[in-house]
C-alpha cells in the first residue's frame, strides 16, 4: 500500500513538473486570440473567376498561336464567357491535327462541333474548379508572403467557410489596418510594354487598335486621366522579378522602387530594350501606366519604377512586387480590429474577474470543507494547470469563449468535488468509518461523474467537428477540462485522501 | 458542516407550479421578441459596422452623436461602452444606414470597400470635435459572413444535443435521454427569453455562453438521474415518484452547494468583467440559475409523466406515497 502510494505521489509530481515546464513562461506559451490580445481579423473572397477569365484569354491567343503556326485556317477565336471560346470556320480536314493538339497541350479542355463549321472549344467543369482551387492556394501563398514581409508575428493564414473561395488572414498584435488591407489586396501586376502612342487625353485621339494593341489608362502631370497606346504583350512581368527594394532618384530626389530581374528575365529584358533605344517603355501596374520613360539604353537586369510615390508607397510597392502578384483579385466581406489598448482593458478586467471568482470558489471549499476542502482546492487547482499546459503544449488559442469553456471545467470540477465530499458524508451519517466511507462515496459517484462528463465531452465533439472558429475553441478547451476534470476528482482526490490517512492506524474522525 | 439538514420536500407536487412558471417567463419573452421584431443579433451576426473609439478625456455622447449625424448615419446606435472612466464610445451603423450615404444611385457600393462607414467615422472623430481619440476597434461584419455563422452554429449545437440524447439513453434509459434533452431545450429558450428581456444581444460569445449553459444543465441534471438509478435499485419497493423526489432531496445540498460556487465565479465574471463579457456572463449567470431550476422542475418529472403514460402503473408521487421514507440507508 504504502509503496503504491510513494509511486502515484511520484508520478504526480512529474505531471505537475512537466506541466509547468511546458507553460513557463505564460506570457510566451500562451498564444491569445484576437479579441484579448488585440489585432486585425480579415475575411475576404478571392474572386477565382478573374483566374478563369485570364486563362480562357491566354487560352484564346496561344490557340490561336498554335493553329497558325499549323497553318490550319479558322476565322476567329471568340470568347463566349468564362472557360468558354468558339473557333468560327476551322478547317474541318485537318480536324484530327486539331485534336492531337487538344489532347496535348490542352488536355483540361474539350472541343465539340457547334454546327456550320463552328467548334466550341470549352473547359471542363472538373478541370475549372482545380483552377480555382490553385487560385485560392497560390493567393493564400501570395498573401503569407506578404505577411511575412509586414513582419506580424504568428498570423493566421487559412481557407475559411465552406464556399471554397474565402481566405481568413489574422494579424495578432498589428495595429495599421489600412497599410495591412493595402497590402494584402494590391494585386501587384507589374508589367512593362513598348508605348506605341500616347499620351492622349482622349482615347479616340490615338491611333484605331488592332489585336496587338491596347489602350491604358494613366494620371497625367496635371492630374487628369490620359491613355497610352501600348502592345499587349508585356516585355517583362512581375514574374521575372528577383528583387525590389525603395530607394531614391539622385536626379529628381523622390523616392522609386529599384528590381533587378532574374537570369532569364535579364537577357530578355537587354534584347527588348537594346531593340528600342529612344522609344518609351510604359511601367503598367495592376492595368495603370505608372511612368513612361526614354529607354535611354540598353538595361540588363537592373531597372527603376519612377512615379508621383511618397517614400511609405515606394516601400509598399516594393514589397509586393517582392512577395508577387495575386493570381485573382480580392474583396473584403468581413473585417474586426481591435485596439491594442482595448483588447489590454478587456483581458485585465476578464482575468481580474476570473481569479476574484475563483478565489471565492477555493475560499468557500475551504470554510466549508475544512481539510478536506484543501484536497479539492489542490486538485482544482491540478485540473487548471492541465487545462492551461494542454492549451499551451497543442498551441491552443485562448478567446473569450474559450474562457466559457475554462469557467465551465470549473464549474464541473467543483460539482465533482462536492459531489465526492456530499457523498462521503452521507455515508459517514450512516455509521461507516472514515475510511470506508471514503472508499464506499468515492466508487458510487464514479459513474455519476464519469456520466456527466462523458455526456459533455460527447457535445464537445461534435461541436468541434461542425463549429466554426469560435465554437472549435470552446469545444477544445472543454474537452481538455472534461477529461483533466475526471482525473483529478477521481484520482489525485483520491490520492490525497489515502495518503493523509495512510500514516494513522485508526481514523476516528474526518475533517470534511 | 452542513448547510440545510435532510430535506423532504415533495418536489413532484409542485410540477404544474413549475411548468407554470417557465410557461410565464417563456410567453413574456415571445411577447418581447415580438415587441422588439425579433432577438437583437451582435455585429457578427448582422451586417454593417461597430466602432469602439477610446478618448483621451471622458467625451460627450452627443458630440459623438453629432460628427457621426454629420456624416449622413443619423440612425446609428452610440453609448457609452463599458466603466465611464474607460472613455470609450460604442458607434454601431446597420447596413441600410450604410447604403443610404453610400453615394448616388448607380454606383457601386461595393467598390468603396466594406471599411469606408468605419474609416469616415474614424476621420471625423480624429478631427477632435469629440475630443482626442486615443485608440479604435471596428468590426465590420459582410452579408455572407453573418448567415454562415450564425447557420453553422445553430446546427452544430443541434447535433450535439442529439449526441446528448443518444448517450443518456445509451447509459441510463431513453426516457431518462429526453427527459434530460427537454430540460436543456428548456432552459435555452427561457434563457433566449431573458436575454430578449433584459436587452442583450447575441454574437458569437453569447453562444458559447450557451453552450456551457447545455453542458451545465445536462451536468446537473444527470447527478439527478444518476441517483433515481441508483436508488431503484435500492428502493425496489417504492413507485417512481417517490424515488425521484427522494433522490432530488438527497442531492439537494450537493445541487445547491455546486450552482452557489458556480455562480460565485461566473458572477464574478458579471461583475467586474467589463463591457466585452457583459452578455456572455450573463447568459453563464441565467443558464446556472435556470439549469439547476430544469433538474428539478422539469427534467424529472417529464421521466416521471413518460412512465405514468407509458408504464402503466398509476405513479405519481401525491397519489400514493404523499411522504418519502427517511434518507438513511
Amino acid at each position: 500500500m504504502a509503496r503504491r502510494l510513494r509511486l502515484k505521489g511520484v508520478l504526480l509530481l512529474l505531471l505537475v513538473a512537466g506541466l509547468v515546464y511546458v507553460v513557463n513562461p505564460p506570457r510566451d506559451t500562451l498564444v491569445l486570440g484576437l479579441d484579448l490580445q488585440g489585432g486585425i481579423h480579415l475575411v475576404m473572397r478571392v474572386h477565382t473567376e478573374d483566374a478563369v477569365r485570364v486563362l480562357t484569354d491566354e487560352t484564346a491567343e496561344q490557340f490561336a498561336e498554335h493553329l497558325d503556326n499549323e497553318e490550319i485556317d479558322f476565322a476567329d477565336i471568340e470568347t463566349e464567357g468564362l472557360g468558354q471560346l468558339t473557333i468560327l470556320n476551322l478547317d474541318d480536314s485537318r480536324l484530327r491535327e486539331v485534336r492531337d493538339i487538344v489532347a496535348f497541350s490542352w488536355p483540361g479542355w474539350d472541343l465539340r462541333s457547334a454546327g456550320g463549321g463552328d467548334w466550341s472549344f470549352n473547359l471542363r467543369p472538373s478541370e475549372e474548379i482545380v483552377v480555382r482551387e490553385q487560385t485560392v492556394t497560390q493567393a493564400m501563398e501570395t498573401i503569407r508572403r506578404r505577411v511575412d514581409e509586414l513582419g506580424v508575428a504568428e498570423p493566421v493564414i487559412t481557407t475559411h467557410g465552406n464556399t471554397g473561395d474565402q481566405i481568413l488572414v489574422q494579424l495578432p498584435g498589428y495595429e495599421d489596418v489600412a497599410r495591412a488591407k493595402e497590402i494584402i489586396q494590391a494585386t501587384a501586376q507589374l508589367e512593362l510594354r513598348l508605348v506605341q502612342a500616347g499620351p492622349a487625353l482622349d482615347e479616340a485621339a490615338l491611333p484605331p487598335l488592332n489585336s496587338s494593341l491596347e489602350n491604358i489608362p494613366t494620371e497625367l502631370p496635371t492630374g487628369a486621366v490620359g491613355y497610352y497606346q501600348v502592345n499587349r504583350v508585356a516585355a517583362i512581368t512581375g514574374r521575372d522579378l528577383r528583387n525590389a527594394r525603395q530607394a531614391i532618384d539622385f536626379q529628381t530626389n523622390t523616392p522609386n522602387v529599384e528590381f533587378s530581374l532574374h537570369a532569364e528575365g535579364a537577357s530578355r529584358f537587354r534584347d527588348f530594350t537594346g531593340a528600342n533605344v529612344g522609344r518609351q517603355m510604359a511601367i503598367v501596374l495592376d492595368d495603370l501606366v505608372v511612368s513612361a520613360p526614354v529607354i535611354q539604353s540598353p538595361i540588363y537586369d537592373q531597372g527603376q519604377i519612377t512615379g508621383n510615390f511618397t517614400v511609405d508607397e515606394a516601400v509598399d510597392l516594393a514589397l509586393v512586387l517582392r512577395a508577387g502578384a495575386l493570381p485573382a483579385s480580392l474583396e473584403y466581406q468581413e473585417e474586426r480590429t481591435v485596439g491594442p489598448s482595448l483588447g489590454a482593458d478587456s483581458i485585465r478586467s476578464g482575468v481580474t474577474a476570473s481569479l476574484a471568482g475563483l478565489a471565492g470558489v477555493l475560499l468557500f471549499i475551504i470554510f466549508y470543507y475544512r481539510l478536506s476542502g484543501m484536497n479539492a482546492v489542490v486538485a482544482l487547482l491540478l485540473n487548471l494547470l492541465i487545462l492551461v499546459g494542454a492549451m499551451a503544449y497543442f498551441a491552443a488559442t485562448l478567446t473569450l469563449p474559450g474562457i466559457a469553456g475554462v469557467i465551465l471545467t470549473i464549474g464541473m470540477g467543483v460539482d465533482a468535488n462536492v459531489l465526492i465530499f456530499e457523498r462521503i458524508k452521507e455515508e459517514m451519517r450512516t455509521g461507516k468509518p472514515p475510511r470506508t466511507a471514503i472508499s464506499v462515496g468515492f466508487s458510487r459517484v464514479f459513474w455519476t461523474i464519469v456520466d456527466a462528463n462523458m455526456t459533455s465531452l460527447v457535445a464537445a465533439a461534435i461541436l468541434f467537428q461542425f463549429g466554426t472558429g469560435p465554437v472549435q475553441g470552446f469545444a477544445v478547451t472543454l474537452s481538455i477540462g472534461l477529461v483533466s476534470n475526471v482525473f483529478t476528482a477521481m484520482f489525485v482526490s483520491r490520492y490525497i485522501f489515502d495518503l493523509v490517512l495512510s500514516g494513522r492506524r485508526q481514523v476516528a474522525a474526518l475533517s470534511i | 458542516m452542513d448547510i440545510l439538514g435532510d430535506t423532504r420536500i415533495n418536489w413532484i407536487k409542485y410540477r404544474w407550479w413549475f411548468a407554470g412558471i417557465s410557461l410565464a417567463v417563456l410567453i413574456a419573452g415571445v411577447f418581447d421578441v415580438i415587441r422588439k421584431d425579433g432577438l437583437r443579433y451582435g455585429i457578427d451576426f448582422s451586417e454593417g459596422t461597430m466602432v469602439v473609439a477610446k478618448f483621451a478625456e471622458a467625451p460627450e455622447i452627443d458630440d459623438v452623436r453629432a460628427v457621426v449625424t454629420d456624416l449622413g448615419y443619423g440612425s446609428a446606435v452610440i453609448q457609452s461602452y463599458d466603466r465611464p472612466e474607460m472613455n470609450q464610445v460604442m458607434i454601431r451603423v446597420e447596413k441600410a444606414a450604410e447604403d443610404e450615404t453610400a453615394g448616388a444611385p448607380g454606383q457601386q457600393p461595393t467598390q468603396a470597400g466594406i471599411d469606408e462607414t468605419a474609416n469616415r467615422i474614424l476621420a471625423a472623430l480624429r478631427g477632435g470635435a469629440a475630443g482626442e481619440l486615443v485608440s479604435s476597434s471596428t468590426e465590420i461584419v459582410g452579408p455572407v459572413v453573418g448567415e454562415e455563422l450564425r447557420r453553422r452554429a445553430r446546427n452544430a449545437t443541434l447535433l450535439a444535443l442529439f449526441a446528448m440524447l443518444i448517450y443518456i439513453g445509451f447509459r441510463f434509459e431513453p426516457v431518462y435521454g429526453v427527459g434530460a434533452t427537454v430540460a436543456v431545450i428548456h432552459d435555452v429558450l427561457v434563457t433566449l427569453a431573458l436575454v430578449s428581456l433584459f436587452n442583450y444581444e447575441i454574437s458569437l460569445n453569447v453562444i458559447a455562453a450557451f453552450m456551457t449553459l447545455v453542458g451545465y444543465s445536462v451536468n446537473d441534471t444527470i447527478v439527478i438521474f444518476d441517483r433515481v438509478r441508483e436508488n431503484r435499485h435500492i428502493h425496489r419497493r417504492l413507485d417512481l415518484g417517490a424515488i425521484v423526489n427522494l433522490s432530488i432531496n438527497q442531492t439537494l445540498r450537493r445541487t445547491v452547494l455546486t450552482s452557489g460556487l458556480t455562480l460565485v465565479a461566473v458572477g464574478a465574471l458579471l461583475t467586474w468583467g467589463g463591457e466585452v463579457l457583459r452578455a456572455f456572463s450573463f447568459v453563464l449567470v441565467a443558464g446556472v440559475f435556470v439549469g439547476t431550476y430544469s433538474s428539478i422542475a422539469i427534467a424529472s418529472p417529464i421521466v416521471l409523466w413518460w412512465r405514468s403514460v407509458r408504464g402503466g402503473t398509476s405513479a405519481t408521487a401525491e397519489q400514493q406515497r404523499p411522504q418519502a421514507p427517511p434518507v438513511r440507508v
